[in-house]
């Protein structure tokens, strides 16, 4: 299967990120955009261009700094003498794979503009309507740790993500092979051929809609969800946007894994990338050191699977 | 929290003692020794008869008590050798039963005394109590069948605490061998224990009846006799009332089932606050109780109490499908739901509620073993059954085959 290709060649170039390079396409063929989430230098530029230079999709970076302005990411019009005319310069948000780096280093005002295109897959600028390319994600990054002079991202916002994934270090072995290995990698990554092409990849995004979701795993959904409402750690739940995130990373995560029908194996796994950012704690909570991810691990480990 | 703490402890201290006398289950006849897993010679050891003259016995030993404190040296002679043989080579209904119809005979005859009666009784009754138990003990460990040893096992142990009585051990024994998964040389031995109990109940109940009854008129007369005492000479005497007779935990037990005089194992002690001392440790224990009450909050706070309770439950807690609430499922489901529930009874792997059916394959693969293909097997058929909605008869097919070759193992029926 193509995909698997895909993850095979990400997993020999990129070290320990099989779960980062699954995710990530489980959420491109889910029309999704990821929130990825990490400290500086763990190859969260190096992974979204390897899936990009993969998959033959064009790639585009943003740093996202306190001044960029929203049309430094949609476009803006010109003024072409030769013509006489108004032309419209296309952002870096007409790609396939947009990479904001550091997006809670951008005004709200820029967040706010990229986010609603990102929801819309369009751009409005001067009256006229811009559609985005397809298949389109955002792949944003933030730094978990150094918060100063940063904006960071309203729930409502955050919400807009279908997944966060909390990426962290590679183990020790891990980074022995990796500065080993690190020359090679860049050259690896230079020369990566695509294993599959645009139309595959649009190709793939209709498969996944078709993927079959047994009625009892909406109802193992329903009840992940709910608990996380009941959660005595917890001021805001799972909305219902997020019971529509989960059901559609299951059938990607399905797919990606050459099933055609979703088990609640893969709702269990795609659970914690899909509410761990939508899941907001008591503020008591935070300050006791409770996190959203150990949250969703507890909801899991008492939310009984579909049986008999 | 402070106020309910302190009015707690003081409503507990101001309960009078007697009320809050705890009645411990007497699960011996007083002074028998705990015989329960103790070895032939251990047991002789402690019951001090049987390679020793009865001159020679020394008197803390427990049972021996019984009988070296027998006044009539003819029978203490005679109940040192019977016992010490009946231990050694067993001892049939007919034989104790004869023996008990002698000494009864003596008794109403006027040979021994009443004290002397009771006391060999006991020590009857309790000699009863090891035979059985140690017919039923080996008899267990011969079944062959680990699951069926530590079942019956555990059945015979509760006897043993007083939980059960004998009667309802037999009963047990009897649904047990009822089931349809043991095997033929199992049934039989489990037939024997019962046939055993069966011979024995009704030994046990009769001992227990005439040493009952003959304490019950010793007690009648000690309340009678306290009548033709002045009131006057009774103010500065302490004469014991009749003890009160009961029967303990039902009549059967190893070492239970005789009557036994009903005396307190716990009692807290009234706390008067105008003692200074007692004001002291009423002090210190309220302060514990603070100290306990913060470190419970400062645990619930960190979200730790509900954590621990939530992997107890979830630890402790398998998935139970009834075979029953299976019917009307197709054949691919309850297969795969019989299968778990035989690694759950025989491996002692359970599933729990929150793991799906890959998590458990992966689980129990480790203790399945080379099987673990077959079990494999009906997973996948299972999963295409129940997630993919594949109906097909290969499904089927393969779910069968896994059975089948699980089955075939020999371990997991």
């Amino acid at each position: 299967m193509s995909f698997k290709l895909v993850i095979d060649r990400a997993c020999s170039i990129l070290i320990e990120k099989e779960l980062e390079v699954k995710l990530i396409l489980a959420s491109l063929l889910a029309g999704g955009h990821v929130l990825l989430e990490g400290v500086p230098g763990i190859a969260k530029t190096t992974t979204a261009k390897t899936i990009a230079r993969l998959l033959g999709l064009d790639f585009k970076r943003v740093q996202m700094t306190p001044d960029l302005l929203p049309m430094d990411i949609i476009g803006y019009y010109v003024y072409d003498q030769r013509t006489g005319e108004f032309r419209f310069r296309k952002g870096p948000i007409f790609t396939n794979i947009l990479l904001a780096d550091e997006i809670n280093r951008a005004s709200p005002r820029t967040q706010s503009a990229l986010l609603e295109a990102m929801q819309e897959r369009q751009v409005s600028v001067e009256g006229n309507t811009f559609k985005l390319d397809d298949p389109f994600i955002v792949i944003a990054t933030q730094n978990p740790i150094e918060l100063e002079g940063t904006f960071p991202l309203p729930e409502a916002q955050l919400d807009r993500f279908l997944i966060k994934i909390e990426s962290g270090y590679t183990s020790r072995d891990g980074l022995k092979n990796l500065l080993k290995t690190a020359d090679e990698i860049e050259a690896a990554i230079r020369d990566l051929k695509p294993v599959i092409g645009r139309e595959d990849v649009l190709d793939s995004i209709r498969k996944v809609k078709e993927v079959r979701v047994d009625e009892a795993i909406y109802d193992y959904v329903v009840d992940i969800v709910e608990e996380s409402r009941r959660h005595p750690a917890v001021r805001l739940g799972g909305s219902p946007r997020a019971g529509i995130a989960m059901i559609r990373m299951a059938r990607a995560w399905a797919y990606i894994n050459g099933r055609n029908y979703v088990i609640p194996d893969d709702v269990k796994l795609v659970a914690r990338p899909v509410l761990v950012h939508r899941i907001i704690l008591k503020p008591e909570m935070e300050i006791e050191g409770v996190t959203s991810g150990k949250v969703v691990e507890e909801i899991l480990s008492k939310v009984p699977v579909p049986k008999p | 929290m402070l106020l309910v703490l302190g009015a707690l402890l003081i409503a507990v201290s101001s309960v009078p003692s007697t009320c809050l006398l705890a009645e411990s289950i007497p699960r011996h006849t007083p002074g028998f020794p705990e015989v329960t897993n103790m070895s032939l010679a251990e047991l002789f050891k402690v019951l001090n008869i049987s390679q020793v003259e009865p001159e020679e016995m020394p008197e803390e030993s427990a049972l021996s008590w019984d009988i070296n404190s027998i006044q009539d040296a003819e029978l203490r002679t005679s109940l040192n050798q019977t016992i010490s043989q009946w231990l050694l080579e067993g001892a049939t209904e007919e034989d104790i039963r004869s023996y008990i119809e002698m000494i009864d005979a003596m008794y109403r005859s006027g040979e021994i005394s009443e004290t002397d009666y009771i006391k060999a009784l006991s020590a009857i009754k309790n000699v009863v109590d090891v035979v059985l138990y140690k017919q039923l003990a080996e008899t267990v460990s011969e079944l062959d069948d680990e699951d069926l040893r530590s079942y019956i096992g555990l059945l015979i142990d509760m006897y043993e605490q007083g939980y059960i009585t004998l009667d309802n051990l037999a009963k047990a024994l009897e649904d047990i061998a009822s089931s349809s998964d043991i095997s033929e040389s199992d049934y039989n031995k489990i037939a024997s224990m019962v046939d055993t109990i069966n011979s024995m109940e009704p030994l046990l109940h009769e001992t227990t009846t005439l040493y009952t009854d003959v304490l019950n008129e010793v007690a009648k007369e000690l309340g009678s006799l306290q009548q033709f005492i002045p009131q006057e000479q009774l103010g500065g005497l302490s004469l014991p009332k009749p003890p009160e007779l009961r029967l303990a935990g039902g009549e059967g037990g190893i070492s239970i089932g005789m009557p036994s005089l009903v005396l307190p194992s716990l009692a807290l002690p009234q706390i008067y606050m105008e003692n200074t001392q007692n004001m002291i440790y009423a002090f210190l224990v309220l302060l514990g109780l603070i100290l306990i009450a913060f470190v419970f909050k400062y645990l619930s706070r960190k979200g730790l109490t509900s954590r621990l309770a939530m992997l107890i439950s979830s630890r402790f807690r398998p998935l139970h499908v009834p075979a029953g609430s299976l019917e009307g499922f197709p054949k691919v489901v309850r297969i795969y739901w019989s299968a778990v529930g035989s690694i759950e009874r025989k491996l002692g792997v359970p599933k729990l509620d929150h793991e799906t059916h890959r998590e458990f394959l992966l689980k129990a693969g480790k203790a399945l073993g080379e099987r673990v293909k077959a079990f494999e097997k009906i997973t996948h058929a299972y999963e295409l059954y129940r997630f993919a909605g594949v109906s097909s008869r290969e499904v089927e097919a393969m779910a069968e085959e896994g059975l089948r070759e699980l089955v075939g193992g020999g371990e997991v029926g």
